[in-house]
């Protein structure tokens, strides 16, 4: 693709760079504090990954190969729209492989294949506060995180307990960071958490419009919060995913005719065209060959 | 029968094109050119630039081009070409009392040092469809003021007058101070008016109106008069490092409101009037006046007033007054979220499943 | 200080600040570890290439430094005002960069501003210079980015400075974090390392 060449390397200007990769070290030293960082407009709309974009930004180097995904995919509009933007303005290397990519961009998952040492996450954010929605004030859960005070969260969860009989969140599952900040993991079903935890990779939490950044270094615990009565546990499905039969990967539901037929199908494309490439087969492989063709 | 959601490269030039096709509309009629954009359409232009935070009319005008008409996607357009401009250094303080008037009028006082000038206003036209508008002939010009000369259209602040009795307060001034800038820091609580009053200039007009009104209707105790609304134009001044003295850049055109409010006083402070103050770029009376309204109703701690109304409150007022973060963000909700939603989706399912044999049990 | 006799900054300045930049995220983020620095500047002397690495990757105008006398030749002073033009400060505990050699870390560190409970992020960052890494005074650290535990030991680091920094890291989150600049490579130290004794 053309490299732009009326705009600086990776779009943003050098004092702008550096702004961030400030905020970066900090957010390095202290995990899981969200810095506040003086985030600029974007081409893009805010909500669309404008945080995410502005990290990768700052730490992209040309020999980068970048992986953007977003609902795990590939190919979702956002993702393409995202890669084409990287391409265009910093003229990098990409990839939809997992294992090639030495940064991935994403927006609501973790790729399923094992991160490894050296790759870098980068997570799109939309609202970087874990304790927003039990307050609403900026100045209150500031108080709250110096303060470590952190009652309010487990009573929510516990309130889940009380009426539900188990906790009722789903995604953006709170957790906390080596035993000291709670960190909203981004809107990444909870299914995704503990990848986190302990991973080889950094990840790095970009929120634009909030204008917050945060990070796990590699090997850091992250812990998804729970009670001892009602540990925490992830989503499980009772079928394998129609294409490639993978049983441990996340599945989208996809809706297939006005008679209520579903398929379930791994969310993450390059995870599950890798497992079809070596010849697994799901139950429902054969029928979408047959219709495609 | 499933076929995976592929080719969102094609689909997405596709949309552009479409897009551009649709924007120019039918080909038979003209096309729009900017000049007429930034003539014609001078107070869509001004707003633009007001919340874009750029004075540029030739850009503001041809990002309402590029939006179809759409100012928020104008300003969002004028706001990320800003961002990549690099910066020289701060202007000197713009003397809005030396301005040179187009339009000036005070509510308070039946005649001012100056006099009430009405210039360009809608507001003493009866809102009937001109039908005349639709055969494009030229409006007939209007007289010149007979005693127009620079001179005499330049006039003190009307509240200057009553700051010369006590009455009103003075407004804070300081020449020397570094201006806060929250398009270089994040924001941060409490704000100091300056950088309120920053946020409030690029603030969304319709969402400071409607807060502004909320202050007249008892969400807030308000009690304003339009001390004085002046629009003209003022020099820009900036004082290059190597010649050590101000020179004029430019000029600009500015509306500026000075709203007058209540204050009872305290047991240390004699009674007397306070300021609302409001400014935009261009001509936009509506943004100017609700911004003086919300800033004077952010003003309640400063002044010992009880927050309880909206318009109040800091934190809610400030961050949710940027149009271009707010319509990202609820606007975003367009961007796939199956993931999450697959997620909601099974508790629900289980949750209801749950209720469901509950319920069986219950009736055994 | 003439034209001529100012040192250059980089030579590709955009690209080399982007692979410098990635090796201080690298070593920020695995802590102990030392990485080779990907670009070897002109230097001001008495600065080191870590340091003139440092310098030229973070600092610009919005951004407070302080020098150690020891450091502030008039080559490093002219050096950072006119590549960077990062603020000088008068007060150590007043600057966000602080530069450092290594055998001034004990007396200097604990003078540094820490951040506030609420801003922990307001925290400085201290860039002591060393001659290498392998000294003496061993440590074993453990923490966020390390696996397990590592060993760190970099040239110049006495007792008393292992000992200020062990007591860095017990005022966490808040605490000065440490960049170690070596003529050819760089490691960090955030407030978030535990430090022990050497197993050995």
């Amino acid at each position: 693709m053309q490299e732009e060449q009326n705009y600086n390397f990776a779009y943003l200007d050098e004092q702008t760079k550096r702004m961030i990769r400030r905020a970066l070290l900090k957010a390095l030293a202290v995990p899981g504090y969200q810095v506040p960082f003086a985030g600029r407009e974007m081409p893009m709309p805010y909500g669309w990954g404008t945080g995410g974009i502005q990290v990768t930004a700052a730490i992209l180097e040309p020999e980068d190969t970048l992986k953007v995904i977003d609902q795990g995919a590939d190919d979702t509009t956002n993702a393409v729209s995202i890669r084409k933007f990287f391409q265009k303005v910093a003229g990098v290397e990409t990839t939809e492989k997992t294992e090639e990519a030495s940064i991935i961009q994403t927006r609501h998952r973790i790729p399923e294949r094992d991160l490894e040492e050296g790759q870098i996450m980068v997570y799109q954010v939309p609202i970087p506060e874990p304790l927003r929605f039990l307050e609403p004030r900026e100045t209150e859960t500031r108080k709250m995180h110096a303060l470590e005070e952190y009652g309010l969260m487990h009573v929510k969860l516990y309130e889940d307990i009380a009426r539900h009989g188990h906790i009722a969140t789903t995604y953006a599952y709170p957790v906390k960071v080596a035993d000291r900040y709670i960190m909203d993991p981004s809107p990444i079903p909870k299914f995704d958490n503990p990848k986190l935890d302990n991973s080889p990779a950094l990840q790095l939490f970009g929120a634009g419009r909030e204008k917050r950044i945060y990070a796990l270094p590699p090997y850091t615990p992250v812990k998804s919060l729970d009670f001892e009565d009602h540990p925490f546990e992830t989503q499980t499905w009772d079928e394998p995913c129609a294409l490639c039969g993978a049983t441990d990967s996340y599945l989208d539901e996809v809706i297939m005719d006005d008679k209520g037929t579903r398929m379930f199908v791994c969310s993450d494309t390059d995870y599950c065209t890798t497992r079809r490439e070596a010849g697994h087969v799901g139950p429902d492989a054969q029928a979408v060959g047959e219709a495609a063709e | 029968m499933y076929v995976a959601v592929k080719g969102g490269e094609k689909a997405i030039d596709n949309a552009h094109r479409l897009l551009a096709e649709t924007r120019r509309g039918d080909t038979g009629v003209a096309e729009l050119s900017v000049d007429q954009i930034r003539e014609q359409l001078k107070l869509a232009v001004d707003r633009v630039m007001t919340e874009g935070s750029v004075y540029d009319p030739e850009l503001a005008a041809l990002a309402i081009k590029q939006a179809r008409g759409d100012l928020i996607e104008a300003i969002f357009l004028v706001r990320a070409y800003r961002t990549t401009l690099p910066r020289f250094g701060t202007s000197k303080p713009v003397e809005t009392g030396k301005m040179r008037l187009e339009r000036r009028i005070s509510a308070t006082f039946k005649d001012v040092p100056g006099g009430q000038v009405l210039g360009p206003t809608f507001d003493y036209t009866h809102r009937l469809i001109d039908f005349a508008l639709a055969a494009e002939g030229e409006p007939p010009r209007a007289e010149a003021r007979e005693d127009f000369s620079e001179e005499t259209l330049a006039a003190p602040h009307v509240l200057d007058l009553l700051a010369e009795e006590g009455l009103v307060e003075r407004p804070e001034r300081d020449d020397e101070a570094v201006p806060g800038d929250i398009t270089r820091h994040p924001s941060e609580f409490p704000m100091d008016r300056a950088t309120r009053l920053q946020s409030l200039a690029r603030g969304d007009e319709s969402y400071l109106l409607a807060l502004g009104y909320s202050t007249q209707r008892g969400y807030a105790k308000s009690h304003p008069f339009a001390g004085e609304i002046r629009l003209g134009r003022v020099s820009v001044e900036y004082v290059p490092e190597e010649l050590g003295f101000p020179v004029e850049i430019g000029e600009i055109e500015l509306t500026e409101c000075n709203m007058i409010n209540q204050f009872a006083g305290s047991k240390k402070v004699a009674p007397q009037f306070t300021r609302g103050y409001g400014v935009a770029m261009g001509h936009g009376e509506r943004k100017a006046m609700a911004m003086s309204l919300v800033d004077r109703s952010l003003r309640a701690v400063e002044l010992g007033e009880e927050v309880k109304a909206p318009a109040q409150d800091q934190e809610f007022v400030l961050e949710h007054c940027d149009n271009v973060q707010a319509t990202g963000f609820v606007e975003h909700l367009k961007l796939p979220h199956y993931v999450d939603f697959q997620s909601e989706l099974g508790l629900v399912r289980r949750m209801r499943q749950e209720v469901e044999s509950n319920l069986a049990e219950a009736a055994e | 200080m003439t034209v001529q006799e100012l040192t250059p900054g980089f030579s590709d300045p955009v690209r080399d600040a982007a692979v410098s930049f990635r090796c201080l995220l690298n070593a920020m983020s695995r802590p102990g570890l030392v990485r080779a620095l990907p670009v070897q500047p002109d230097c001001p002397a008495p600065f080191n290439a870590g340091a003139t690495v440092i310098a030229l990757s973070l600092l610009d105008a919005d951004t407070t430094v302080w020098v150690a006398d020891s450091l502030a030749s008039p080559v490093v002073t002219a050096h950072i005002a006119f590549h960077t033009g990062a603020k000088p400060v008068a007060t150590v505990g007043d600057a966000a960069f602080v530069f450092a050699p290594i055998a001034e870390l004990p007396e200097l560190l604990p003078q540094l501003s820490i951040g506030t409970p609420e801003y922990p992020d307001r925290a400085a960052t201290l860039i002591a210079l060393v001659d290498g890494f392998g000294g003496a005074e061993e440590r074993r650290l453990s923490g966020p980015g390390i696996d397990g535990n590592t060993e760190m030991a970099p040239i110049g680091l006495n007792a008393a400075g292992w000992d200020v920094l062990a007591m860095n890291a017990g005022l966490f989150p808040l605490g000065v974090d440490t960049f170690f600049a070596g003529p050819s490579s760089v490691a960090a130290l955030p407030r978030s390392t535990r430090i022990s004794p050497n197993a050995a």
